[in-house]
Formats: C-alpha cells, sequence, structure tokens
C-alpha cells in the first residue's frame, strides 16, 4: 500500500509543532548536560537524549536518529533552528575511561580492518548525495567531492597498512553500519522532497564524519606500535577536520569540545576481523537463509 | 555560514586538492606507514632526542612567524619551562585520575607539550586585550584559550608533576607579533599557526610517544587542535582545501631542537 503523502506530511507538521514546542527547554537541559561543570554522568545525558548508554545503543539508534532528523526537517525552513543531537560524555570523562581493549597486532589488524570498512562506507555515503544531487548545490557538492577523494585516499592508505601486516584489505561499506545508520538514513532522504534533502544529507555525512573521527581518536590509543597510532591519526584528525566544516555548514560550533570524544567509536559489533564482518549484512544474512 | 561565502572559500578546493594528490599514492606507504624507511625513523627519534636536550625552539621552517622562527627557548631548567610560576588554567586543581606509568623520554615530550599548551593559554590572552577582535573571534579565543587550559591539566596531570610554566621562547616570540599586529586578520593569521602548529606537533609527538595511554591522550587532544586551525580558516576566508589537506602531518611542528 502506497502511504497517502499529503496525510504524511500532515502528520510530520503535526509532530514537529510539536517538537518544537519542546525543542527551547531540550536545548537548554542538553547544553546543561554537556557542560562539564554540571557534573552529569554519560548515562544521564543518555538518558536525556533518549538513547542508552551505550556504543552498541548509540549505533543501533543512529539510523533511526538520522531518519527522525530526516524528517524534521521535511517540515522546517532550511534557517530554522535546527540541533545536532550529540551523545557523548564530559571531556574529563572521555579522556579519563580507560580503554576496555589492550593493544595488540590482532586488534590493529581488526582496528585497521575496520577503517577500511568505514572510509568505504563514507566513499559510498558521498557517492549516492552527489549522484542523486542530494544535496543540490554547487558548493556544497565540490565540498562533497574533496572529502569523497580525501576517504578513498585513507582507503587506500589503510588498505597499504593492512597489507604490510600481512593480510588481505576489507574496501567493502562496512555492514553494521550501513543497515544501522546508511540505509535507513538514505530510505528517509529519498523520501523528502528536493528542497528538505540536503540538511538531512548534511546530517548523514556529519553523523558517518564525527563516527570515523571519534574511531581514528580511539584506535590513538589502541594501536600496538607508534607507527600505526601516528597513521592513524594521520586520517583521524582529517576526519574531525571534516566534522568541524560540516559543523559550520549546518551553523553549529564547529570545535565544540575541547578533546576528541570515543564515545561514538564503533564497537565490537561493526568491528572488521580477519574472518569477516562481527555482524555480516542483514542481506548477506537474508541471502543465506 | 553563508552559502555564497562557502563557495568562495571552495572554488578552487577541487583543483587544489587533485594538484595535491599527484604522487600522493606512491608516498604514502612509505610516508605515513612505512617502519622500514630510514629518514622517517630517524625524525622520529629525532624529535625523541631534541625533547630531552636542554634547549628547545619552535621549528624555524615549519611556523611562518618570523620572530619563532629565530627564537631560542628558555635554557634555564632544560625545557623552556619553570614549574613552579604557577601560569595558566586550573593551577594546582586535583586530577581525576592517578598519574600514568611512563618512559622519561614520553616524560619529556609531555612536559615539552604542556608547555606549548600554557604558552598558547597566554597567547590568546594577550590576543584578547587587544582592542582588534570583534564578538565572534573573541568568543572562539576565549573557548579556545579554555580548551588549550584543560589540555595543559590534562597532560599535567598525566604527569602528576607540577604546572610548567608557558614556555618561554614562544611566549617571548609570540608577544612582539600580537602586539604589533594592528588588524584582526593579523591577529587571526597568528593564532591560525599556533593552531596548526600545535596539532602538527602532536601528530609528531605520535610518533615517538611509546606510553599507549599517553598516545592515547595525544590522540583526543590533536583532533581539536586541528578543528581550532579550521575556525580561524574559515574566519580568514581561506579555500578548504588549505585546511583540510588529505592527511595529516607534523611539517609545522613546535620542534624540540
Amino acid at each position: 500500500m502506497t502511504p497517502n503523502r499529503d496525510e504524511i506530511h500532515r502528520q510530520l507538521r503535526a509532530a514537529d509543532t510539536e517538537q518544537r514546542g519542546a525543542l527551547p527547554r531540550f536545548v537548554r537541559a542538553l547544553r546543561r548536560s554537556s557542560d562539564p561543570d554540571s557534573n552529569t554522568s554519560a548515562a544521564e545525558q543518555g538518558a536525556l537524549l533518549g538513547v542508552p548508554h551505550s556504543r552498541r545503543g548509540f549505533l543501533r539508534l543512529g539510523g533511526i536518529t538520522v531518519a527522525a532528523s530526516a524528517v524534521l526537517v521535511a517540515c522546517g525552513s532550511p534557517d530554522s533552528d535546527t540541533t545536532i543531537i550529540r551523545t557523548g560524555p564530559t571531556p574529563g570523562e572521555s579522556s579519563a575511561t580507560p580503554p576496555r581493549l589492550e593493544p595488540s597486532t590482532e586488534l590493529s589488524t581488526t582496528l585497521l580492518l575496520t577503517a577500511g570498512s568505514i572510509e568505504a562506507l563514507a566513499i559510498a555515503a558521498y557517492d549516492a548525495a552527489l549522484s542523486n544531487n542530494w544535496l543540490g548545490d554547487t558548493t556544497l557538492n565540490s565540498v562533497a567531492r574533496l572529502f569523497r577523494d580525501q576517504h578513498a585516499e585513507h582507503l587506500d592508505a589503510v588498505s597499504a597498512a593492512t597489507r604490510q601486516l600481512g593480510e588481505t584489505p576489507y574496501t567493502d561499506p562496512n555492514p553494521f553500519l550501513f543497515d544501522n545508520v546508511v540505509a535507513p538514513a538514505v530510505d528517509s532522504i529519498t523520501a523528502l522532497e528536493p528542497e528538505d534533502q540536503q540538511l538531512a544529507t548534511l546530517e548523514l555525512a556529519y553523523t558517518l564524519e564525527d563516527v570515523a573521527a571519534q574511531t581514528y581518536t580511539s584506535a590513538g590509543g589502541l594501536f600496538n606500535s607508534a607507527e600505526l597510532r601516528q597513521a592513524g591519526m594521520s586520517i583521524g584528525a582529517v576526519e574531525a577536520r571534516h566534522v568541524s566544516v560540516l559543523l559550520s555548514v549546518l551553523g553549529e560550533p564547529a570545535a565544540p569540545f575541547a578533546f576528541g570524544r570515543t564515545i561514538n567509536a564503533v564497537d565490537e559489533d561493526a568491528f572488521i576481523t580477519t574472518d569477516g564482518p562481527v555482524t555480516p549484512s542483514q542481506s548477506d544474512e537474508e541471502t543465506a537463509s | 555560514m553563508d552559502p555564497e561565502k562557502l563557495h568562495k572559500l571552495t572554488e578552487d578546493a577541487d583543483r587544489q586538492h587533485r594538484a595535491g594528490m599527484a604522487g600522493i599514492h606512491q608516498h604514502f606507504e612509505t610516508a605515513h606507514f612505512s617502519v622500514d624507511d630510514a629518514d622517517k625513523v630517524a625524525s622520529r627519534r629525532q624529535f625523541l632526542r631534541r625533547a630531552g636536550t636542554t634547549a628547545v625552539m619552535v621549528g624555524a621552517v615549519a611556523v611562518p612567524l618570523s620572530g619563532i622562527a629565530s627564537a631560542a627557548w628558555a635554557q634555564d631548567d632544560g625545557m623552556g619551562t619553570t614549574p613552579d610560576a604557577g601560569a595558566g588554567n586550573g593551577s594546582g586543581a586535583s586530577c581525576p585520575t592517578d598519574p600514568v606509568d611512563m618512559t622519561v623520554s614520553d616524560e619529556q615530550i609531555v612536559i615539552f607539550a604542556e608547555s606549548v599548551e600554557r604558552a598558547a593559554v597566554a597567547a590568546y590572552q594577550l590576543v584578547l586585550e587587544q582592542p582588534i577582535l570583534g564578538t565572534a573571534p573573541s568568543e572562539s579565543s576565549r573557548i579556545f584559550a579554555s580548551h588549550h587550559g584543560d589540555h595543559a591539566e590534562a597532560l599535567r596531570c598525566l604527569l602528576g608533576g607540577p604546572e610548567q610554566a608557558p614556555n618561554d621562547a614562544l611566549v617571548a616570540a609570540l608577544v612582539p607579533q600580537i602586539t604589533g599586529s594592528a588588524t584582526e586578520n593579523g591577529l587571526i593569521e597568528i593564532l591560525l599557526q599556533i593552531e596548526a602548529g600545535a596539532a602538527a606537533t602532536y601528530f609528531a609527538a605520535l610518533g615517538s610517544l611509546e606510553t599507549p595511554a599517553v598516545a592515547g591522550a595525544a590522540s583526543t587532544i590533536l583532533p581539536v587542535e586541528a578543528q581550532h586551525e579550521v575556525v580561524w580558516s574559515q574566519y580568514l576566508g581561506l579555500a578548504v582545501a588549505s585546511y583540510v589537506p588529505a592527511f595529516q602531518t607534523g611539517a609545522e611542528a613546535f620542534s624540540p631542537a
């Protein structure tokens, strides 16, 4: 059954009006919770955001968050008071939290394979945005092409490092992130009116770049050699720059935190090991069954 | 950001980027990941050795601030720092975690990095004292100064020792630059170079740091310095490709020398 588009839009407008009424209070509360002096725990922040305090929870909800953002922009002007929802602990908490994983050659290999899959996912996402002209703007398309090409260079670099460790590079988009973040977002963007696709696409790009930046930042303490740590951050610092550019385009502060966060770095569910993805793609599983 | 303004900033992005890509693939393996490249390994070892010498200076080639380029660092205590100076943010504040057990060479790098962070705080404070910056860059300056203060404190807590003073020679080099600047763009260019230098310094340090926990801390600071660099570059209206390179490098690092 094909849903009535006008009715969907009417319902979305009603939901948006309600949401906008609540937004100022929500934003104030969120900002208070993000203040390092507020002593708000990460769990409390997560509860405020309506997301569970776990990486798995974020990633599972990442797609929903992006989809919701896409829906909301369908009813708002590009200049409206849109807030990028961020999760994460206070800076001190982030830097003080010990990694759960211990550096090892095996973990380094997994991180490189996973990094390759994230780069491939970003390339695919930017390709989709460009081929569908979702950004609808020459300048933004130029930025998207620049970022896509840089991700391609990152993929080449990570693949080279993977080969140096004697393993075969992983160059497919990360299946876990694709299924849980990108696919739902793409569905939502596709359903939007053309004038509403730009903001939703920028938010998807922000989400992917932020996950990439945080994953490299996390790996900076997990790779088992100085060479890998430095090489990883030669890319991670660039992903952070991508994040800043996107934040400024979205009208948000471009350098909002004192420390690079790691709370949204991918965890084991999204890892790619030498045996393949920890979480195979849903389409692969359906095919197998 | 105004799309028109962004357009101006990015119209050369693709061209510059593609020019910069020439040959990158051939060079990348050795430039970034090889442990066999003698020059790269030597460079890392040099950074490490210099961190422990009695005199340090800003890399003359990398930092296009004439004052900094020729500045000799203080030679009083071996690291260009005065531990009991008490400058900067959060002096004597308690630390959320215990000190990290690290190698002597890592300790020297952390002390050096903290002194650079304290110098950055001092530079921002001096910039804010000049009645030149507009409202928006002033607010950015206050935020970024706060970030650098946080970085300095995080580094101090890694060591569990006394607070380092702002690096004397860096401050001495920056002061005439800042006080002699009569325009907003002039001041922002100085701040941009500080941030670019800081980001590059952490990148260079990561090639030498041996303790994973210390490298992990440096990895959380580097992206923020890079983001500061983005902000100042945008204020100056630079092309995106100029401040978003494909890879972070250490070319502009404040290197102990």
